[in-house]
């Protein structure tokens, strides 16, 4: 190759590449209101972001990977432990937590009802940003980290088209994101009760007089603890609080139905 | 010679870098990565062709001194 033909080949390779170059950066800017849920930006977000800043939450959290690594990401933390979960942990972490037994040393910031419903609208709008999959491995809160468990990514499709299989893999999985809050392990209590040998335990409740749902049988007891968390609420110091369940109450919007019957049908197996 | 293949080599590069992203838009993995692995070997031989075009060099001017 002559030098002018190589020089002529660098000119337009060159920008050939640079073309590329700019047409990609441009379709990325147009992807950005999409991907970054840019309509569902209103004041309450953005009184979050604020109270986000105030606290210097930042220093010890990390979301969207930026922060610090003292404390967990908190990108997905909605759909791990949702709304009511957060607003009670809020108000005041150390009912939750022993310093002692669980090393937390999330303080108690003594935030009002208001921060507190801004920040988690704050929250709510982050988890709802699609990172399309970033970070790749997301820093989950402790105790959720059960074993098998693969929160924060989309739920492995298993070989059959077995129901029990079709709902241990949507347990498993971020949303409904079920094994962040409750082990299956006897006697593991994460921040829900935990459910092994729930089908024995459900079928015990129902005939409980204490018993306050509609539900006929185990399986009906677990469907409506996953549809309706406050059809009948257990006491426990992070089941409930003022009467209702910390349990998120919209997985019969966000679960399909066929979802909620695969997860029944694996909960009734668990001895 | 060396500086038309150092030229080539550096244009070659741009465009597998350029294309490997756009592969990677258009969800084409594997030519998106085999685009990548080639810009980087692209890179690299230039890397080494500018470094031996300037080793030469220097031995020439030492050689006529």
């Amino acid at each position: 190759m002559t030098k002018r033909a190589a020089r002529l080949f660098f000119f337009i390779a060159t920008g050939l590449s640079a073309l590329i170059f700019t047409v990609l950066t441009i379709d990325s800017h147009r992807q950005f209101p999409r991907l970054t849920n840019a309509a569902a930006l209103d004041e309450r977000v953005v009184a979050g972001k604020d109270v986000w800043h105030r606290y210097n939450c930042v220093n010890c959290h990390t979301l969207l990977g930026e922060g610090a690594y003292y404390a967990p990401d908190l990108t997905q933390i909605t759909s791990h432990r949702g709304a009511p979960y957060l607003r009670q942990f809020l108000k005041d972490p150390s009912k939750f937590y022993s310093e002692q037994r669980d090393g937390r040393l999330m303080p108690t910031l003594n935030l009002s009802d208001r921060d507190i419903d801004d920040v988690i609208a704050f929250l709510s709008w982050i988890s709802r940003i699609d990172t399309q999959g970033w970070p790749p491995r997301p820093i989950l809160v402790r105790g959720s980290a059960v074993p098998g468990a693969v929160l924060g990514a989309p739920p492995p499709q298993p070989a059959s088209g077995d129901p029990v299989e079709l709902g241990r893999a949507a347990y498993n999985s971020t949303p409904p994101g079920c094994a962040a809050c409750h082990s299956i392990a006897p006697g593991v209590n994460i921040v829900g009760p935990t459910l092994a040998g729930i089908s024995a335990t459900a079928a015990a409740r129902i005939k409980n007089p204490d018993y306050k749902g509609k539900a006929k049988d185990a399986a009906g007891y677990i469907r409506e603890s996953i549809l309706e968390p406050n059809a009948h609420v257990l006491a426990g110091p992070t089941y409930a609080a003022g009467g209702r369940s910390l349990m998120p109450d919209d997985y019969g919007q966000t679960l399909k139905p066929e979802q909620v019957d695969q997860i029944v049908a694996y909960l009734l197996t668990l001895r | 010679m060396t500086s038309a293949g150092l030229l080539v080599m550096l244009a070659l590069g741009a465009l597998c870098a350029s294309l490997a992203l756009l592969m990677a838009r258009l969800e084409f993995a594997l030519a998106a990565d085999t685009f990548a692995v080639g810009a980087g070997l692209f890179g690299v031989a230039a890397f080494v062709m500018a470094a031996l075009s300037t080793v030469r060099r220097a031995r020439r001017l030492a050689s006529q001194r």
